[in-house]
């Protein structure tokens, strides 16, 4: 535990540490990810969303906090992560990880008694690939970590669309996709900054198997695919012109941004934007495709 | 009136494809369908190449040890593959039929 984050500790109330705990911030972009889709799917009632929403945040929340549980050894090395929960000593490691499986817990039979089993189903399943197959397994032994691992945040555009429909289909599959080739630049962009954090902690991130060069490049081929992807249900029909044009200028920007990445170049401020920009893009994207169904062109 | 069933009759699903009519002019869309396919399958071929024969320019002394096998590191990357030619082909499946009959 470091001195730094002792000191700034106990100033913090306790409901404030259990939402942290949960990681607010990121889960507020997976719900845009699981809203938009129902809207996609069809015509869902407010009482409807509200209860995949608030279940979709209990489970992603207490998947975050059983990460944090299972990271514990390694936090404190990440100037990132030291002001955590558990290194920074607010809260004891058994207590976070009670926290999260009472979350993961309380979402499944919150989504399988009130929406349906298939979907509570897949968020349990992103639960599970985010906390065994990306933190337990991927995280610490494989440079893939981020592709694979990045399944887990993939997961809850198929909770949305599995609760309007109560299936799985195509477009279903090319949602989860999209946020799949999403992630590794996404991600990669961070890993390229945080080297140094990494290294430390002994994590095998891209850039400190392949290099710099390397994980730039495969950013790039990530972004192409993921461009073809969210032009591909305007081909098959699913989504319209408004959707389309949105992908199209959203996507071209995000690609622009990560070919800047290179490095002969430098490719600290680029990265930054690729990291940022790419939050907003996956935001802007789900917009899209919900509004594409209000707004017919 | 339960709650379950209440919430059952609430969404509304739209029927998958969506009606052409209202969408992208349909005869631009096989051309959108293959420029996408081919840009994800070369993407996805470069990705497989550096899989195959990875290539890596991290000084020693910086490098973080890699645990898993080799074979592990081709599978990860061949699942993904897998899973967007698949994607591919049953959205060309559906398509067909409506490039058919237009």
């Amino acid at each position: 535990m470091s001195a730094s984050a002792v000191d700034v500790a106990p100033t913090v109330p306790f409901w404030r540490v259990l939402i942290e705990l949960t990681k607010p911030r990121i889960i507020s972009l997976l719900l845009v990810t699981t809203a938009a889709p129902m809207y996609v799917a069809g015509s869902p009632s407010w009482t409807l969303l509200l209860i995949v929403m608030v279940g979709g945040y209990l489970m992603a929340g207490g998947a975050n906090a059983v990460n944090m549980y299972v990271d514990r050894d390694i936090d404190d090395h990440m100037a990132r992560t030291r002001l955590r929960p558990i290194p920074s000593g607010r809260m004891a490691a058994p207590a976070v990880l009670a926290f999260g499986i009472a979350c993961a817990t309380a979402a499944t039979w919150m989504l399988a008694a009130f929406v349906n089993v298939l979907t509570a189903a897949l968020a349990l399943g992103g639960f599970y690939c985010y906390v065994f197959v990306y933190t337990r397994w991927l995280k610490r032994a494989s440079p893939q970590n981020i592709v694979i691992g990045g399944a887990a945040g993939a997961f809850p555009p198929l909770v949305g669309w599995a609760a309007v429909t109560g299936e799985i289909n195509l477009m279903g599959l090319l949602l989860f996709l999209i946020v799949f080739y999403w992630t590794p630049p996404h991600f990669w962009a961070l890993a390229l900054l945080k080297q140094r954090d990494y290294q430390k902690a002994g994590v095998p991130m891209a850039p400190l198997v392949w290099g710099e060069r390397e994980t730039m490049a495969q950013m790039r081929w990530y972004t192409v695919i993921l461009l073809a992807l969210t032009l591909l249900p305007v081909a098959t029909g699913s989504l319209g012109i408004l959707y389309g044009a949105s992908a199209l200028v959203l996507g071209a920007l995000l690609l622009w941004g990560v070919w800047r990445l290179t490095p002969e170049r430098e490719w600290t401020a680029p990265a930054w934007w690729v990291y940022k920009y790419s939050l907003l893009y996956l935001a802007l994207l789900f917009v899209a495709m919900a509004l594409d169904e209000r707004i017919r062109l | 009136m339960h709650i379950s069933a209440w919430l059952a009759r609430a969404p509304r699903v739209r029927p998958f494809p969506a009606p052409f009519s209202v969408r992208f002019p349909f005869g631009l869309s096989p051309a959108l369908f293959w420029i996408c396919a081919a840009a994800a399958l070369v993407a996805q071929a470069a990705l497989l190449r550096s899989a195959f024969a990875p290539r890596s320019d991290v000084a020693p002394e910086r490098a973080v040890v890699v645990s898993s096998s080799r074979f592990a590191e081709l599978a990860w990357s061949v699942l993904p593959a897998l899973a967007l030619a698949g994607t591919f082909v049953w959205a060309w499946t559906l398509m067909r039929p409506a490039a058919g009959a237009s």
